[in-house]
């Protein structure tokens, strides 16, 4: 039993992927989630000019390995993201998935095409972010029509390298997007982003915690919205899912992609088991694969939709 | 509630292993074997100051009333509504309370000293790993610039039985930062400026190497700014005497999960990994002495 696959000509040792903002605001952070055992690593998100994102507090744990968070996406722009690409070149032989930030679409637009030039592995469009909504209005991944404008317009600037686009689970309709942005060319899907968002107020000073008041949930809790949100994406199109959502064991990992995921995104799960955790979730997989005599772990893709 | 501290069993070490080539085989550390009662590693803890000390210029001290357990060197995430929410590095007296040292000098530290007995702020913590204490009867230096003294202050009172000198660098007279908290906690001071104001006129680190000339120290331990650490680093490797230092990185959750305050080129979190950090593994990273990363993760040159 090998985990080894590959995901659109990606070679991946196993199919886990650090999900974008949990670490990977650098190069060598990035290379070291890789060398603790994750197939690829996504980066933080990417902006073509410095984004300041949001004051302090901007991740909270509410226990149980559950988050909320409202980071903001800073960045220091595509000049910093040409610094620690390459510096993750040195230091690993990993893939590496570019995620991209925008406020318009033009903006996506340009940034797409500047991250092209750093040859990332696979280009992840985040347009679901729900912590800039105060800044931006609704993310484009919550509007059928803007998330299908994004996603041509950032395939056409994509060259040869794949394009994923990440989903909003704050939808009606999940899949119904999904399908657009499929026939908008994306080649891939990454579903979820966070869950709500939510607020949490601290009670003695009757204020709400998160400097941005509201922020974006993950953690074991919003698993099981990731895991529908997949299997509704899995029977609405024929491209691959990274299933991504509360994600911490083995058997998160094969469930999620019984509801269909290829890929495994997983962040979240940092904060309990550490960037080790990964290591954990593969061993765990393989050894849930070898004893259902599974030889080849694309064979669990999509299990639970057998009729 | 989930005590993160206590996941690694008692005196494991960590080994870099699969870490860069020259960290392989290295052991960091051994932990501390206490079982740490934390305030609250998930939402903030509200507390009202209980005393304000003032200090030395721009410094003042914050006393809280708390049963939480820390080891030397830990830091809480100290959260004002709607102004920030910071890492400070704590230290105590007596057990039943802890301090934070503040020194005004951004918007967060500025609206801190405005604060009054009573004001209450959120605590989350207490979070990273404490210095590696000495066992026995042992003669160690504490080499601290500016307010960085005040986490060494917590291994005066952790360390019993050490025979402790501490070596307070500050630019002048007015800048000296716990003279009086080190002679309370039975620490032998020794003070150097810049200007000569107080005791010597040199670096605390020339201070440090005159002290070498005549005594031996068992472990030396370093908070201030980075190229004074720096340089206790290479004397102590020079010398051989095990050295660790207190790292500041830009932090943001303060539980290894936002990726702030990673280092290169190991990668690792200060939050987490550190703020502690072996004198000779600090000397590994690229970053050490040279620059280190904003809010936005920019690098910026020391």
């Amino acid at each position: 039993m090998n985990l080894s696959t590959k995901f659109l000509g990606i070679k991946m040792v196993n199919s886990l992927v650090l999900a974008s903002g949990i670490l990977g605001v650098t190069g060598s952070n990035l290379a070291a989630v890789c060398r603790d055992g994750c197939g690829a690593a996504t980066t933080k998100s990417i902006w073509l000019k410095f984004h300041a994102g949001h004051a302090n507090p901007t991740v909270l744990h509410l226990g149980n390995g559950n988050l909320i968070n409202a980071v903001g996406l800073p960045h220091g722009g595509i000049e910093e993201a040409r610094v620690e690409i390459e510096s993750f070149r040195k230091l690993s032989k990993s893939p590496l998935f570019a995620s991209i930030a925008g406020s318009r679409l033009e903006e996506y637009a340009a940034t797409v095409e500047a991250v092209a030039k750093l040859k990332p592995d696979l280009i992840e469009l985040n347009i679901s972010c729900p912590n800039v909504e105060d800044e931006f209005g609704k993310p484009f991944a919550c509007d059928v029509n803007l998330a299908a404008e994004a996603t041509k317009l950032a395939k056409a600037r994509c060259g040869k390298i794949p394009l994923a686009v990440k989903l909003s689970p704050n939808v009606a309709n999940i899949a119904q997007i999904a399908k657009a942005v499929e026939a908008a060319g994306a080649d891939a899907i990454v579903a979820i982003n966070t869950v709500g968002p939510g607020m949490v107020i601290d009670i003695e000073t009757a204020q709400p915690i998160l400097a941005n008041r509201v922020g974006g949930l993950s953690g074991p809790a919003v698993k099981p919205v990731a895991v529908k949100a997949v299997y509704d994406i899995y029977k609405a199109v024929k491209i691959p899912i990274i299933g991504v959502g509360g994600i911490s064991s083995g058997r998160d990992a094969i469930e999620i992609m019984q509801a269909g995921a290829t890929l495994v995104g997983v962040g979240s799960a940092v904060v309990d088991g550490g960037s080790e955790v990964f290591a954990k979730i593969a061993k765990e997989m393989e050894a849930w694969c070898k004893q259902h005599k599974i030889k080849n772990i694309s064979e669990v893709i999509g299990l639970a939709h057998r009729s | 509630m989930k005590l993160p501290l206590q996941k690694i069993p008692a005196n494991k070490k960590i080994i870099f292993s699969t870490w860069i080539p020259a960290f392989a085989g290295m052991t960091v550390r051994e932990l501390p074997s206490t079982n740490y009662k934390l305030l609250s590693t998930t939402l903030p803890t509200t507390l009202a100051i209980q005393k304000i000390i003032p200090e030395a210029a721009g410094i003042k001290t914050f006393v809280f009333k708390s049963d939480l357990e820390f080891a030397a060197g830990q830091f809480v995430m100290v959260w004002l509504p709607r102004v920030d929410e910071k890492p400070i590095g704590i230290w105590r007296k007596k057990a039943g309370e802890f301090c934070l040292s503040i020194s005004a000098v951004g918007k967060f530290s500025c609206a801190m000293h405005q604060l009054k007995v009573g004001d209450k702020v959120g605590i989350r913590g207490a979070f990273g790993r404490g210095f590696t204490l000495p066992v026995g009867k042992k003669k160690i230096a504490l080499i601290g610039g500016g307010f960085g003294v005040a986490p060494l202050l917590s291994i005066l009172s952790q360390a019993k039985g050490c025979a402790a000198d501490v070596i307070i660098g500050a630019r002048s007279k007015n800048l000296v930062f716990g003279k009086k908290h080190a002679e309370a906690l039975g620490g032998k001071v020794l003070i150097a400026t810049n200007d000569g104001s107080c005791g010597e006129k040199c670096f605390n680190t020339e201070l440090f190497e005159r002290m070498l000339l005549k005594k031996k120290y068992d472990f030396v331990y370093s908070c201030g700014p980075e190229l004074m650490m720096q340089r206790v680093a290479e004397i102590c490797k020079q010398k051989k005497i095990p050295c660790e230092i207190s790292m500041e990185r830009y932090m943001k959750c303060g539980i290894g999960v936002c990726g702030s305050c990673a280092v290169d080129d190991s990668g690792f979190c200060v939050c987490s990994h550190g703020p502690t950090i072996e004198g000779n593994l600090a000397l590994k990273m690229v970053e050490f002495g040279k620059y280190h990363r904003d809010s936005v993760g920019e690098r910026k040159n020391f």
